[in-house]
């Protein structure tokens, strides 16, 4: 047996998966292979992990929590509050919250608002003068248009 | 000493007889508690999940329809239960790597009174992290089967009937297992 055959089956070697005929060459290829027996002593660490992670004895008080916690939830069921009425309780507690919040946003808002206003009305004379120099009013476009049509009439 | 069989204390169950119930808690409370540690691998967890499946046999032990043995249905309780944890831990390791983005992933070691720090601890509980997060990668059927067969020590037999399986797919489930634990196993040795 070679170093890649053994390599294949080493955790069913490990595991005692062998017969005694394989395992006797298996064992025989490891006295003499160092980098098969590292990997084999390695697995072997590993399975005796999956050993000592198992409880061995009874606890005998496990039976006692199971107990309790079965009571509380007895209890949690008969309570008068059901949880579906606690559910519902949540929910429109919520609801009512959001809302609250949204008015409060919207009167905010309405109260320092700024108002947005005509700027011709709040009076700023140079803006005025400024129009009434380089843009005409209806009155003088009207007599600019009867001008036109005369000419043209002409 | 003789025990009462399974299904005459079922009965009694049935019939509001809690002194039952602790007995049969008594009696399957080891194997229950070793599968859940083949799949969370924690004693703590396994100890919780393991209360929770004979909270749920109390409660549905009305349904139970005795065409298998109650170890049978107790067994494939503590799988389900067992792999809903599982991933229920899998999300909460999630969220914890983005936490980590955020604290840049700095752990504080802890110090023991004797001034030796908890370093080698950490390496132990690495080493053995190897074996346990193989066996996390696995396909779930298989590793169904291999911690069945290595926590639980049931037969081939006993397991394909709590799988529903026939005995030669069992067989070849559990040896390919084998085979892929060990792939995983000695692929990491080799790189370091």
């Amino acid at each position: 047996m070679n170093c890649i055959d053994l390599k294949k089956k080493l955790i069913f070697l490990v595991n005692g998966d062998f017969s005694s005929e394989e395992e006797k060459i298996a064992l025989s290829h490891l006295d003499m292979c160092d980098r098969c027996r590292t990997l084999f002593e390695k697995l072997k660490t590993e399975w005796q992990d999956i050993e000592n992670d198992k409880i061995k004895g009874e606890d005998k008080f496990f039976v006692n929590r199971v107990m309790k916690r079965i009571e509380a939830e007895e209890s949690k069921q008969n309570s008068l509050i059901s949880l579906p009425v606690i559910r519902i309780v949540k929910t429109v507690a919520l609801s009512l919250i959001s809302a609250a919040a949204i008015l409060t946003g919207i009167i905010l808002g309405a109260k320092f608002s700024i108002q947005f206003t005509n700027p011709a009305e709040q009076g700023y004379p140079e803006t005025e003068a400024f129009v009434n120099e380089y843009f005409l009013d209806e009155l003088q476009e009207e007599n600019i248009e009867s001008i036109l049509f005369t000419q043209n009439k002409e | 000493m003789e025990y009462p069989p399974d299904n005459l204390l079922i009965g009694k169950i049935l019939g509001g007889d809690l002194q039952s119930f602790r007995e049969i808690t008594d009696r399957y409370h080891k194997m229950v508690i070793n599968t859940c540690i083949g799949f969370l691998h924690s004693r703590q967890d396994a100890e919780d999940i393991a209360q929770e499946v004979f909270i749920e046999v109390f409660s549905s032990l009305k349904h139970f329809r005795k065409e298998s043995k109650l170890s049978t249905w107790l067994y494939r309780i503590a799988i389900n239960k067992s792999l809903n944890q599982v991933r229920k831990n899998k999300r909460w390791r999630w969220i914890q790597s983005i936490e980590d983005v955020f604290t840049q992933g700095i752990h504080y070691t802890a110090v023991g009174a004797d001034g030796h720090s908890a370093d080698a601890d950490i390496e132990n509980r690495q080493q053995r992290g190897i074996l346990f997060n193989a066996l996390n990668s696995l396909p779930e059927n298989q590793r169904i089967a291999f911690t069945l067969n290595k926590y639980d020590e049931l037969s081939y037999k006993e397991i394909a009937g709590i799988m529903n399986v026939s005995l030669s797919f069992f067989e070849s489930l559990i040896h390919r297992a084998k085979k892929n634990l060990q792939k995983k196993l000695i692929h990491f040795y080799e790189k370091r």
